[in-house]
């Protein structure tokens, strides 16, 4: 792995050299110096913090939602029917259009916390459904004759079966949300963003700066999802285990 | 108690059950051939089929074995057996001592179900169903995949277990059938 980022990094440099122009690709070093005069200012630990904090709220509006929905629709199959069209409509749409139209509805300044929810909306509830859908009928009758409650009923029957389909949801959900909240940022350009901030380096022709934000953009997006599956993984082996049954 | 009367039970075109009837009050053996229809009974009395037609009467509550084992997959055989019973209800010695009558023990007991073979799974079944607070049994090809020792095993704790309790097994066992002798009802052909 590292020697495979090793030889990409050597291939940046390359192109960087025969290109020999910073404005079209910056070196990785000149990235780097860049990223070094920006981490040390307090401005850019504070637009890091407040495009975190909207867009994973975003995220995890949508996961609750998407769960509660999902465990609705699998119960009900008039709810299903009919939310298949509206998860449709919000999966097929383009972020660009769902951005613009919230423009016009709410200020900038908690676009991302909407877009994030609706980019990982439909992924949860359609993930979280399958798993509600394919969980295991034999079990379910055997709780139904031993009368089991209902919260052991969901914790070790509905769980087990949801909990992968949910996992890989918050995989993709994560990328996502990340993706399309610094999006809205760069557009609706709220004050202390991280979008706001790629943006400005379009408009100064900062190509170092650029390469150094998307830099942190995917560090950040990485380390959030390594937190949260660790935070799922340990979650799940609680919930699932049987250690509160003995 | 459990009785049933003119029970009928047809899936599409194929009549599976005819006018069946029978009473358990304290024991009842369901016998007859393969497909004559013994698990859709015991499935209507379990109350996850609905009858054409016919009446039912089952006082309490019930435990069963499956024709499957139906475990949990990922929870010892311990915890699969608490799963099905309230809290405090099953003292660990009483647990303890049901394991060791169907000769679970050792590292199977720390191990999940997924894991376990065949027979070990078949054993906690029965284990889970044994011991569950239930007033009604019903024990469908219950013996199924067991080796002769842990067949008897199984058989004797069955028979402690069921004591002041409504029993209804079917079964294909000869050896189980004569262990456990009548009465019997038996399910033929359905015309």
């Amino acid at each position: 792995m590292l020697l495979a980022v090793a030889f990409w990094l050597a291939v940046w440099q390359l192109a960087a050299v025969i290109i020999g122009e910073a404005i079209i690709l910056v070196s990785p070093i000149q990235a780097l110096e860049a990223l070094m005069r920006l981490a040390p200012t307090g401005a850019f630990w504070c637009r890091i913090g407040f495009s975190a904090v909207r867009i994973l709220s975003g995220f995890l509006l949508a996961l609750a939602a998407g769960c509660a929905l999902a465990a609705a629709a699998g119960a009900c199959e008039l709810l299903r029917i009919l939310l298949a069209p509206m998860m449709q409509f919000v999966k097929a749409t383009p972020v660009a259009s769902f951005i613009i139209l919230a423009l016009f509805w709410m200020r900038s300044r908690n676009l991302a916390v909407l877009i994030s929810f609706l980019m990982v909306l439909p992924v949860v509830y359609s993930a979280v459904l399958e798993g509600v859908l394919n969980a295991d009928r034999s079990l379910l009758e055997m709780a139904r004759v031993f009368r089991i409650p209902l919260w052991r009923r969901v914790r070790y029957i509905w769980l087990p079966c949801v909990w992968p389909y949910l996992v890989q949801s918050c995989r993709v959900g994560l990328g996502l949300c990340w993706k399309s909240g610094i999006a809205a940022e760069v557009i609706g350009l709220p004050d202390g963003s991280m979008g706001e901030a790629l943006y400005q380096t379009k408009l100064y022709v900062m190509t170092d700066e650029l390469f150094a934000w998307t830099f942190v953009i995917i560090c950040v997006s990485a380390l959030f999802e390594r937190v949260l599956l660790r935070l799922l993984d340990r979650l799940g082996e609680h919930l699932m285990g049987g250690d509160g049954l003995c | 108690m459990l009785s049933f009367e003119g029970i009928c039970k047809s899936f599409g075109p194929q009549r599976v059950l005819w006018n069946v009837s029978g009473e358990a009050e304290g024991f009842l053996r369901v016998a007859g051939p393969s497909g004559c229809g013994k698990t859709t009974l015991l499935r209507i009395l379990m109350g996850l089929e609905t009858p054409d037609s016919g009446t039912m009467t089952r006082k309490g509550q019930i435990a069963a074995v499956f024709q499957e084992d139906r475990l949990c997959p990922q929870l010892t055989a311990e915890q699969n057996i608490r799963l099905v019973c309230r809290p405090g209800v099953l003292s660990k010695e009483e647990m303890q001592a049901a394991l060791h009558a169907l000769a679970l023990e050792g590292d199977m007991l720390a191990t999940p179900a997924e894991k376990l073979s065949g027979g070990q799974r078949r054993r906690v079944a029965l284990a889970r169903a044994l011991l569950a607070p239930a007033e009604n049994l019903i024990l469908d090809e219950p013996f199924t995949g067991l080796d002769e020792e842990n067949l008897f095993r199984a058989m004797e704790f069955t028979r402690e277990r069921a004591k002041g309790r409504t029993l209804i097994l079917a079964t294909h066992d000869p050896a189980a059938a004569a262990f456990f002798g009548g009465p019997v009802l038996c399910l033929g052909e359905t015309d």
